[in-house]
């Protein structure tokens, strides 16, 4: 018995034409997820006060939260510097937060935060986490050792930071719904205790550490549609564009793989053995055409970052982070094609022989 | 060998429309080495009827008995494996699978671990005259080639049946008495019965029995 799986590779122009729709799939679904990733991110808000040189960050759930209330919690001279704004990062894995200070404050800003410390870049070893403790804490999103260490500090490792107050994220359990889940309070040296003590009276606890210049830079909703656009635009095209070409192909083959199917169980395969055999060729389809996608997806994201968003001081969806979520892409296909492949062998194979051509006799 | 008892066959046809009767109360023995042609106008039922002794479609009522066992009530996977084992089916087109040699192809019924499939492939090919084309693909073949090939594929693994429908259809007039000269020299040699559904009378010269369907499910058996 010849082994059709192996020999069915002489058709190469179908299998590759099948490799390349995955491929698009991939592209398409990274770029997709990301946009929808994206779009679970938190609702912040920058809030600067006048009075106090303090610029504070808040953070709600989704869909949470009136920016104006929060501002008077912090004083009657505070204003809201940025508005509302979207988080672009992604809230998996807990690196969320963190990278979300790590865009908020492009690098160039944490310098200027750290030299206002009287940081430099060369004495900053004592803030630096070993890079297995940070990898512990899920941040792997920052790209710059900067960023790194600041997000090091937006965790507030207790005593890894060498007592030295750096960034605080201060957990809020506040009941309401409309209350804030982390505050984010960058403060001048000095005036930790002030602002603490502003934030309690207002009504949030915690401690408030770390001076801030200002954010030069914050994600807005129209950011986040510009990019969502993009996204959209960049995986249609590419996907439509493989699609065709590919579609053209798989078309002229489609025919003669259900006539297959169709005499292979007339023949006297056993079913569960096409649908084994059509699964294990759409698996390696998969292996072959899905991780090439999502690596050119997560590029193209690396380059849209690279060309529009890292020069405003952003940057858009972590490319690792994307990964996990798109493999559930091949998985969902797989499962649906084998839907379907099961449907045609029962259907077509010993039930309606007429679609493939048996039988037309009278 | 072959016994079909009692059977009926009726198409579900769409919305509220009554079904199609297409077989009512039909049988049909056929014994050993036996050769049958079955025919009748289009619509009549004789591929219908291929596929029911065939087991490649279950009647509504009635029984279709084969070494013993009623097919009716076989599992997808035991029809499978009497199909495989004991059926050889031929078809107008001829279905060959287009990334496979004629060899291949031929060897595809063939069981895992059949040591003597390859040598059955060759035996059989130079029997049906294509023994030169073992290496082609199909679409290197003519029609009568390619039939000859399906009819090479369909008698793999020497089957007790040979169940072909309208095997000549799409072929001329040389190349479909060559292929059912082919047919009939394994019928005999091997002692099979051969079940043939055609338009074509002529072809069924010398059969020992000939059953007429009508579309109005009137049968004519006659020898």
């Amino acid at each position: 018995m010849p082994d059709l799986t192996v020999l069915y590779c002489r058709r190469r122009w179908p299998r590759l034409a099948l490799m390349a729709l995955v491929v698009a799939v991939g592209v398409t679904g990274t770029l997709l997820l990301n946009s929808i990733f994206a779009s679970f991110g938190q609702t912040r808000d920058l809030i600067f006060s006048s009075r106090t040189g303090y610029l504070v960050e808040l953070t709600y759930p989704r869909g949470a939260a009136d920016p104006g209330s929060v501002a008077e919690l912090v004083g009657p001279k505070t204003r809201v510097i940025a508005g509302r704004a979207f988080n672009l990062s992604y809230p998996l894995f807990g690196t969320a937060v963190a990278g979300m200070v790590a865009y908020a404050l492009p690098a160039a800003d944490i310098e200027c935060l750290l030299d206002h410390l009287g940081l430099t870049v060369d004495g900053r070893g004592d803030l630096l986490l070993p890079s297995s403790q940070a990898l512990a804490l899920g941040m792997g999103v920052g790209d710059t050792l900067v960023e790194n260490r600041f997000q090091a500090g937006a965790y507030r490792v207790g005593g890894v930071i060498t007592g030295r107050p750096w960034v605080a994220l201060l957990p809020i359990e506040l009941a309401p719904a409309q209350s804030p889940e982390v505050v984010l309070v960058l403060a001048p040296p000095g005036k930790a205790a002030e602002l603490e003590s502003l934030l309690r009276s207002a009504g949030l606890p915690g401690q408030p550490y770390i001076w801030g210049p200002a954010a030069s830079w914050v994600a807005t909703r129209r950011d986040y549609a510009e990019y969502l656009a993009i996204s959209l635009a960049l995986g249609l095209l590419v996907a439509g564009a493989v699609t065709l070409a590919a579609s053209l192909l798989r078309q002229a083959d489609y025919r003669a793989r259900r006539d297959e199917m169709t005499i292979l169980a007339v023949i006297g395969y056993p079913r569960r053995w096409l649908i084994r055999r059509a699964g294990l060729e759409l698996a390696l389809e998969m292996v072959g055409g899905w991780p090439a996608g999502a690596a050119l997806g997560a590029a193209l994201v690396g380059r849209l970052n690279d060309l529009l968003y890292r020069p405003r001081g952003m940057v858009v969806a972590a490319d690792p982070g994307v990964i996990g979520p798109t493999l559930l892409i091949p998985g969902v296909l797989i499962v649906v094609s084998l839907l379907a492949v099961t449907a045609v062998v029962r259907r077509d194979a010993l039930e309606g022989l007429k679609p493939a051509g048996l039988g037309r006799g009278g | 060998m072959l016994c079909a008892r009692e059977i009926s066959l009726a198409y579900r046809r769409r919305g509220r429309l009554p079904p199609v009767a297409v077989l009512a109360g039909f049988s049909l023995t056929v014994g050993a080495g036996e050769r049958v042609g079955v025919t009748g106008p289009s619509g009549s039922g004789k591929s219908s009827l291929l596929h029911l002794l065939g087991g490649l479609r279950r009647p509504q009522a009635g029984e279709i008995v084969f070494g013993g066992r009623d097919l009716v009530r076989l599992s997808p996977t035991e029809l499978g494996e009497i199909r495989r084992r004991h059926f050889g089916f031929v078809f107008q087109q001829h279905f060959l699978l287009n990334y496979l040699t004629v060899e291949e192809n031929v060897m595809v019924p063939a069981f895992p671990g059949d040591g003597e499939a390859a040598h059955r492939a060759a035996r059989l090919l130079e029997f049906l005259d294509i023994a030169g084309l073992a290496r082609r693909f199909p679409h290197e073949l003519s029609g009568g080639q390619r039939q000859r090939a399906a009819v090479a594929r369909a008698l793999m693994n020497r089957p007790e049946v040979v169940l072909a429908d309208e095997p000549t259809a799409s072929l001329d007039r040389a190349n479909a008495t060559a292929v059912m000269a082919l047919l009939g020299a394994y019928q005999q040699q091997e002692g099979a019965a051969l079940i043939v559904a055609t338009h074509d009378l002529t072809l069924l010269e010398g059969f020992d029995r000939v059953v007429t369907l009508q579309p109005s499910g009137e049968v004519t058996d006659h020898a």
